[in-house]
């Protein structure tokens, strides 16, 4: 009944959001945006912004492995796979909009890649989740539809393997195996990876945001690059968030 | 024979409707970040809204991940 609710009025808002103003500094969050388009497509380009930040994110799950173009039926950039390394479906924040196609932002190194996929050609979901963290502040803001629903204190990357900055998003959901330890109950993995580690217990140095063993360590920049929450927050936040999630990260 | 409401009357009553139905469409599951808002995201906070390539039919709310059993290798 909520759901449906939901729908209904994400889709009574949607003919007014897409009319919406452009927004300057999403885009800008990308730490390597694409190259820009040809100055005659530059205006419809631009992202928008909502009328009602509740319906802040689209999502694009990949239902088959998937060629990421340049530009709309550009050269090939990527191929996705439909699966994350970790076995997740492929759920990839998207970016823009342009006729049936869709820009989404691709996880991994380098930091800022996005391309382009056919709208017709993917799964397109909606949500109005979204996470900041600050790591000057240790402070990660869990947000709803426009409202904040938590502030809570955050390890972040240590002096020496320092937290990547820019916009990310959920990747992966992984229970551990043991709940008590180091990564706590429950690991988001991001599309973020460390600019410095690049192995980490048979990883790639890829972020991750998880509960912990060491809660002292918790408002700390102690960290090999992940962030670490308290292990109630991360158990609420495995409960609600979708793949896709939008994850910003800033100094 | 009861009096009918006044107009000012009945427009309160619809009012307060239409304002329960709102309440509800937008409420939150009960939890730790449902029940529990501090205040609205700073003004400033850029969102990507781009909707014009999906038709509103096709948009499905997107569902809680399923958490994969695993031993993770980020860099905790």
């Amino acid at each position: 009944m909520r759901a449906g609710t939901r729908l209904l009025l994400a889709a009574a808002l949607l003919p007014a959001l897409s009319g919406c103003a452009a927004g300057p500094s999403w885009e800008s969050l990308l730490a390597q945006p694409s190259p820009p388009a040809a100055p005659s497509q530059a205006a419809t380009q631009q992202p928008v912004r909502p009328a009602d930040p509740g319906l802040s994110a689209l999502i694009a799950t990949l239902p088959r492995t998937t060629e990421v173009l340049s530009r709309p039926d550009g050269g090939v950039l990527a191929v996705q796979a439909s699966r994350t390394e970790k076995g997740s479906p492929q759920s990839l924040l998207v970016l823009q909009q342009r006729g049936g196609w869709l820009r989404v932002a691709l996880p991994g190194r380098p930091h800022g890649r996005s391309g382009w996929v056919r709208a017709a050609a993917v799964e397109v979901s909606a949500t109005d989740w979204r996470l900041e963290v600050s790591l000057s502040q240790r402070r990660l803001t869990v947000s709803r539809g426009g409202l904040v629903y938590g502030e809570h204190p955050v390890a972040v990357g240590a002096a020496s393997t320092p937290t990547p900055t820019g916009l990310f998003f959920v990747t992966d959901l992984l229970r551990p195996p043991q709940s008590g330890g180091a990564y706590g109950p429950y690991a988001f993995g991001l599309s973020a990876f460390s600019d410095v580690v690049t192995s980490f217990g048979g990883g790639r140095g890829q972020i991750g945001l998880h509960g912990t063993n060491a809660p002292a360590s918790i408002g700390t920049a102690a960290s090999s690059g992940c962030l670490r929450i308290d292990n109630d927050t991360v158990t609420a936040l495995a409960e609600q968030l979708p793949l896709g999630t939008p994850v910003e990260i800033r100094v | 024979m009861l009096p009918r409401p006044a107009p000012r009357a009945r427009a309160a009553v619809a009012l307060a409707g239409l304002s329960a139905l709102i309440a509800l469409a937008v409420a939150t599951p009960a939890g730790a970040f449902g029940t529990q808002a501090v205040g609205p995201t700073p003004a400033a906070t850029p969102a990507p809204v781009p909707t014009g390539a999906v038709a509103p039919g096709v948009i499905t709310g997107a569902t809680p991940a399923s958490p994969i059993p695993a031993q993770p290798d980020f860099a905790g």
